[in-house]
Formats: structure tokens, sequence, C-alpha cells
């Protein structure tokens, strides 16, 4: 009976290790996503910045996706400022920290409010200026 | 994010499209905001039939919007709905993301611990392989990328001739262009030959400040230096190639590049304890330069390595071998025979000291012809010295001098080329030496029959000298006729003793006597100038028919008509009561000893027996002869080994018979003169711990 229990708080526990796993794993793919980026580019960035540097193909491999969709991804992170790449042949991937990415998101954000306000006169008339028409083929 | 350039850029509904994106607006979404802005509320079925959208595409996006509060919807019915303005839009952004902004700051530390909590799960790596990698080309870009493949260690053992090329091929390189190399150790083990000094400064110049280099200690097995990549302890670029040894002449490069745990780890742990006996290249290139080598203390605790090092410095012996080893060992040098006999051959000394016993009696005797053995007592350390340069010691040195795996566990050698050490061991081992005896080239039983037969081969008394007194009694021999009985048991001698002791014989032919006899053979060095010499020591029983005696009989080495013979030449002892006639007629018949009988006070003669330790002290000058009196003295007997019990019979010219029973022990002799002290081989004492005695007088 108490075997019983132990195994049952025992499994209880890893149950919840993986909630709070798939929770933290949530908070941050969200936080990653609102730089712009998709659910798979966020998990493109964890993988590298938890499993360190490697190649394009070591990446392919590992993650059993073409090397086309791979390199896409990389591109957008790549863009977002939040990986690079040596000069090397074959070039290494590598992540910036998590944290650097937190500070350049809090940047971001402040930046594009700022951006916002001060081009809003501009976006106003441009916005009055155009209409809306179907595009919508025959 | 590129919102103020923005400006600059052509009107139109794309262009409005993807501000709305930018500003955080999915492309639908975007897309009905724009319709609805532009023309005013409408209801679902027109906002699909205009955007050319599925229900299940808007619904979401609606309610997106709504959550946004970008759209609203009434609550009349059919709902129309309809978009804030493009202002308010603006406003609303700039607003969240500032406030995203300040979330972000304040909720940091939390952000970061979910991050910190992600553990991805591994994944699934293709399995386990084992590939074969020909040619350099191939080799060197798969150093490279196992290089940039590093996340915590990267490992080598390369000869300088594949390093110096490697450098000079870029694979180095990698290593300051890793992007973590500051976390990362980088280590490689090489070798630093003499006459390459200028190629190793050239390429401890060269190489990445990350990089440990490490030069192995050359004296340290290095030709048996597997060359080899490990990364992170996981995988492992194997050489196959054989060394040719030479910087230029190797072109091909076979290698085995595998990630097998069993093949990696052993191979890690290898690279482990060579990093461990190398020493910076720097160090490496200074004792090159200045000439001094550190001198080296080592404890070695595998076998195989202790085997490697002896059989290195043996190699290198150009002068003489000292070894001290014990009585066991020494049989076993027997396997080692033909070794001596080549070291000898190459005009090599070589002493070996040992404690002789009549076990290894017969492995002494054949290292004497290549090599010069002699005794001493038991106890000493086993110990080799090498050319006054090398010291071994070794708790366990038989693996070492046959190369036989032992299946003790105590296999630690001690080793050093310490000057202070190696000298100070040598002048210990010297003066060991020194006051060592001469192995006897026959056992005291094959010298002489216990209690008789002084007879010795003639062919070993060639270094015998003493010859100053010519006895010619023994141009007949003492006893008549001698047999020895069937082996007789250790109890029954035993019981002979107890029978003594409870009967009386009233018979006064017949002499009963149960004692403690010691034989000590003595080669005495020249200091003491004293010549070779038997000394009896026996310890008569108070149950014997003339009481209790301590008696010693003093015989000298002396050269005969028939050869070297130990000689009766004198007795002491301390009963009165004890008749000289049985001297006279017995076993001294005819000789020196027989008139040469002093009867000395009990404090004069000391007999004790501790265990397996008799001891006789005397405390006067014995006369030997008119020209040799033997100083005050002690005769201690060690014995060693398994009992041996006997029966002899002898029946001597005049009449008188004895029958001897006996259990005995081989032992190592010591002999304390007044001046030093001498330690006789195992073979040159006997202690006939029980013995009994009938003496039938005619």
């Amino acid at each position: 009976m108490a075997l019983a229990k132990s195994l049952q708080s025992t499994f209880f526990f890893f149950a919840l290790k993986e909630e709070a796993f798939k929770l933290s794993l949530k908070r941050v793919i969200e936080k990653l996503e609102t730089l712009g980026l998709s659910n798979g580019d966020a998990m493109l960035y964890i993988y590298l910045a938890k499993n360190g540097p490697k190649k394009a193909r070591n990446l392919s491999e590992e993650l059993g996706i073409t090397k086309q969709q791979l390199y896409a991804r990389l591109k957008k992170l790549q863009e977002k400022k939040i990986i690079t790449k040596n000069s090397q042949v074959p070039s290494i991937f590598c992540a910036v920290a998590f944290e650097r990415v937190l500070d350049l998101l809090v940047s971001i954000k402040a930046e594009q409010s700022e951006a916002i306000l001060e081009t809003k006169k501009e976006l106003l008339s441009k916005w009055r200026a155009v209409d809306w028409r179907n595009n919508k083929r025959p | 994010m590129c919102i103020l350039k923005w400006g600059k850029i052509e009107v139109s509904q794309e262009k409005m499209l993807k501000v709305l994106t930018e500003l955080g607006l999915k492309k639908t979404e975007a897309k009905i905001y724009f319709y609805l802005s532009k023309r005013g509320p409408k209801q679902a079925h027109e906002i699909m039939k205009a955007l050319n959208m599925k229900k299940q595409q808007l619904y979401p996006s609606i309610k997106s919007l709504q959550n946004k509060a970008i759209i609203k919807s009434p609550l009349d019915r059919p709902a129309r709905f309809s978009a804030i303005p493009f202002e308010n839009v603006l406003d609303l952004f700039a607003r969240a993301k500032m406030e995203e902004a300040k979330m972000i700051r304040r909720n940091k530390e939390k952000i970061l611990s979910d991050w910190e909590s992600i553990n991805l799960p591994p994944l699934k790596r293709s399995s386990v392989f084992l590939n074969v990698i020909k040619g350099r080309k191939y080799v060197y870009s798969k150093i490279q990328q196992m290089i940039q493949e590093t996340t915590s260690q990267f490992s080598a053992i390369s000869d300088l001739s594949d390093l110096i090329r490697s450098e000079q091929f870029g694979v180095l390189d990698t290593i300051q262009s890793h992007p973590k190399k500051s976390v990362i150790k980088f280590r490689i083990i090489t070798e630093a030959p003499k006459h390459y000094l200028k190629a190793i400064k050239k390429l401890s110049k060269s190489i990445s400040p990350q990089l440990e280099l490490k030069a192995l200690n050359t004296n340290v097995g290095s030709s048996l230096v597997p060359r080899m990549v490990i990364r992170d302890n996981n995988e492992i670029l194997y050489f196959v190639t054989e060394r040719k040894g030479e910087l230029k002449e190797q072109n091909e490069y076979n290698c085995l590049f595998t990630n097998y745990t069993t093949i990696v780890k052993p191979l890690s742990n290898v690279f482990e304890e060579l990093w461990q006996n190398s020493s910076d290249v720097r160090q490496k290139i200074r004792e090159i330069e200045t000439g001094i080598f550190p001198k080296k203390t080592l404890i070695i605790k595998d076998s195989a390595e202790a085997q490697a090092k002896y059989n290195e410095v043996l190699k290198t012996a150009k002068k003489e071998i000292l070894i001290v080893t014990s009585a066991d060992r020494l049989k076993d040098f027997q396997k080692t025979l033909p070794e001596i006999r080549v070291l000898n051959s190459q005009n090599l000394s070589i002493r070996i000291l040992s404690p002789i016993t009549k076990e290894n009696l017969k492995v002494a005797n054949k290292l004497l012809s290549h090599s010069q053995v002699r005794h001493i007592p038991q106890g000493y350390l086993d110990t080799i010295i090498i050319d006054n340069d090398h010291l071994f010691q070794f708790s366990d040195p038989t693996s070492i001098m046959n190369g036989v795996e032992t299946e003790q566990n105590f296999k630690i050698t001690f080793y050093t080329d310490n000057p202070e050490y190696v000298i100070k061991a040598k002048n210990m081992l010297e003066n060991i030496w020194r006051n060592s005896s001469d192995i006897s080239r026959n056992s005291i039983e094959s010298v002489f029959d216990p209690l008789h037969s002084f007879s010795l081969p003639p062919k070993s008394t060639s270094n015998c000298t003493s010859s100053e007194v010519l006895c010619d009694y023994l141009k007949s021999k003492p006893v008549v006729s001698r047999t020895i009985h069937g082996e007789v048991t250790e109890k029954e001698v035993v019981a002979k003793i107890i029978d003594l002791h409870q009967s009386e014989d009233s018979s006064s032919k017949v002499v009963k006597c149960y004692c403690k006899i010691g034989y000590a053979a003595i080669n005495p060095p020249s200091q003491f100038d004293l010549p070779k010499m038997l000394i009896v020591i026996t310890q008569i029983d108070k149950k014997s028919s003339f009481g209790a005696e301590d008696r010693l009989v003093f015989h000298i080495w002396q050269k005969t008509k028939e050869g070297f013979r130990y000689i009766p030449v004198a007795i002491i002892g301390d009963n009165p009561n004890f008749p000289v006639e049985i001297l006279e007629k017995g076993q001294f018949n005819d000789t020196p000893a027989a008139t040469n009988f002093q009867l000395v006070r009990r404090e004069e003669i000391q007999f004790q027996l501790y265990g397996n330790t008799f001891l006789a002290h005397w405390t006067i000058p014995i006369t030997l002869s008119k020209k040799i009196t033997l100083p005050p003295g002690t005769v201690i007997l060690e014995a060693y080994g398994e009992v041996k019990t006997k029966r002899v019979h002898l029946h001597y010219p005049t009449g008188a018979r004895y029958d001897i029973f006996y259990n005995a022990f081989d032992s190592f002799v010591t002999y304390m003169h007044e001046s030093s002290k001498y330690t006789g081989p195992g073979t040159d004492g006997l202690f006939l711990r029980d013995a009994f005695i009938e003496i039938f007088l005619p």
C-alpha cells in the first residue's frame, strides 16, 4: 500500500514537473513571438541556445527538417539579431544569450512605441490617402 | 521593425497592411481591420465575401481583434462589426508596446527562471557509428569540425610532425574562431625531441592562447603513445596509421572515427593519465635549452607501467645493477637468468643481496656464474639501483622482474632518479654489501650429518684457507657405519622425549640424552681474523642421564688428507657430572676436542630459546688452537621453513653407538663478534629443536 502511494506521488511529481516545463516553455515562446517570430522560429532559437553552436547540417539532421526550411528560419532569427553565424564555411550558428534577447526585446518594444508616436501624423495622412480595393481575382 | 522608414515608402493598400502586421496584427486581422476601417460597419458574411474568407478563418480573427479592442460589435443582430479609428489603433499599440517593455523589464527574473527550467530532452542523434576516414584532407576537416562542435573539452595526442602540419593547414585556427573558446578546455599533448627544438619553439608561439600544449615526458613510455582526437568525451578520431617517427615521412592518414562509449571512455582516461605525465611545452623548451631536467620521483601503481619504466631504465644501464630481494623472490630469478646472462655479457656488474635459504640456494648458485650473490638477513625492502642514477623499490617486485602478472593488489613501485635519494640508498646498500656474507655453495646438511661426518666434497673447498693444523686423527674415519632410517614422524620424536621424562633407566651402559642442538657454520670476514668455524650448541635437558648441561663444541675448518673438514677443537660445558670418557670414547674420539674440554661456570655460558630463535652466549675466551683464541661472543640461529624429522644411527670405531631422533629446521646464522656482527645465510645453520640421543657405550 505504502509502495503504491509512493509510486503515485512520484508519478504526480513527474506530471507536475512536466506541466511546469511546458508552461515555462510556453511563456518563453510567447515572449519570443512578440519579436515577430513564429512558434517554429522560437523553438529553433531555444534549441540552438540550449545545445550550443551548431552547423546547419547538424541542425537539420537533429531537428529532422529540410535545409530549405531551416535556412528560412535561420535567416529570420539572424534578422532579429538573436542568432549569429561565423564567417567560416560551413557556417556555425550560435544563439545570443536569452538574457540579451530579453534586453533586446525591451529596447525594441520601447523603440516601437516611440516610433509609432513619432510617425503618427505621417502614418495617419497616408492611411487616409489609401482606400480599400478588392484584390480578389475573378 | 522599420516603422520609422514608412514615411518614405509609397502609399498603397499592401503597404498599409504591412504597417498593421508590423504593429502586431496577423495578416488576416490586418485585412479585416483595413476593410472595416475603410468601408464602415459590416456583417460577417459581407466581410467573408469581400475578403474571400471562410467562416473558420474569420471568426477567430474577429475574436482576436475584439480582444484587442480594435473592432467593436454592437448588441443588435445580425451583428455588424465596426473598426475603431486608425489613430486610436496607433495610440493603443504605442501604449501596449511601452507596457510590454515595462512588463518584460519587471518580470525579467521570472522569465529567466522560466528559461532556466527549460531542459530540452536530448534529441535522438544518429545511433552509434564507427567510420574509417582516409586521407589527410578529410582527417583535417574532421578535426576542424570536431573543434567547432566542441562544447566543453577538446583533447588530442599528436606527434610533433602532425601537429606542425595541422597548424600550417590552419586546423588549429578553428580554436581561435570558436565562439565559446573561453569556456572550452583545448588540450593537446605532443612530444618534444631535442633535435626539433626550433620547430617546437615556433609552434609554441603560433598556437592559440586558448590551447594548452604539453609535451610528454619522453621517458614515460612515449613510444606507446596513441594518436587521437577526442571531442567532449563523446567522439574520438583514432589514428591507425603506423608512425614512422620522422617529420617528413608521414603522408598517410587512416583514422577510425567513432562515438562508441566503450572506445571513447578508456582512451579519454589514457589521455588524462598522459596529461598528468606531461609538462608544459614552454617548460620543456627551457629544459632542452638549459639541459637541466627536473628529477622525478614517481609512485607507479600499475604493474605494466612499472614494468615498462623498469625495462626502459634497464636499457640505459651502463655500469652496474644492485639488487636487494627477498628469499622467496630470489627463487623467481630462475626465469630471469637469460636476461642476467645478457646483461653480464655487456660488462655490467650485477650484485644481488638476498637472504639465502636452502630453497633458493640452487638458483643463487646458478646466479653466481653471471653475478655476485650475497646473503643478508631477512626484512630488507626490495630495491634495485641502476648505475647510481635510478632507484626502484617494490612492494611486489616479482611481477617486475619476470614480467609476470601476479594476483596481488599491492603493486606499488617507488621510482626516483633524484641523486639525493639514490646516492644515500646506494651508500646504505654498499654498507650492507660489505657486511654481507658469501653464500655457501652447499647447505650445512650436505657438509656434515648432525652430530657427525665432517666430510665435504673436495671441489667446493677452494675458498678455504685455513690449513695451519693438520690433524692426523682423520686418517681413519670417525664413523665406521652410519644408518639413516626411514623418516620418522615429528610425533614419534616427541614421544621418545616424553618416554625419557617418565622412565628411569638403570643401565649405566646406555646414556640417554634429550637436547636442543644448534649448528652454526661461520665464515667470518677477514677483519675478524678467525678461521671458518662450526659451532655446535647443545642444551641438554635435566632429565638426561647426567643431568642438565649447556655445552658448546667448536670446530675449525682444516685441511686433512681427505680434503677440508670441520675438526672439533674445543668443548666447553657447565656440567661437572658429565663423564669425560664419553667424549673420549664417543664422537670426539681422537680429535683435539677430546683433550680440550673446559668446565665453565653456569654464568659463563648462557643459552636462550625464544620461539624459533636459539641463542648461545659465552663470556670467556676459548682456545681453539695454539694460535687461535676465540673471544667471548654470541651465536644466534633463526629457524625457518618446514620441520625435518629424521632418525640416524652412528657406529664409532671404539664400539660406541649413537641412536638419534630429531626434529630440525634450517636456520639463519648470526655471529656477534666483540667488534662486529656477521650474518650467515640460511643454509649455514641447522636447529634440532627436539633431539633424542641414546648412546651405547662399549
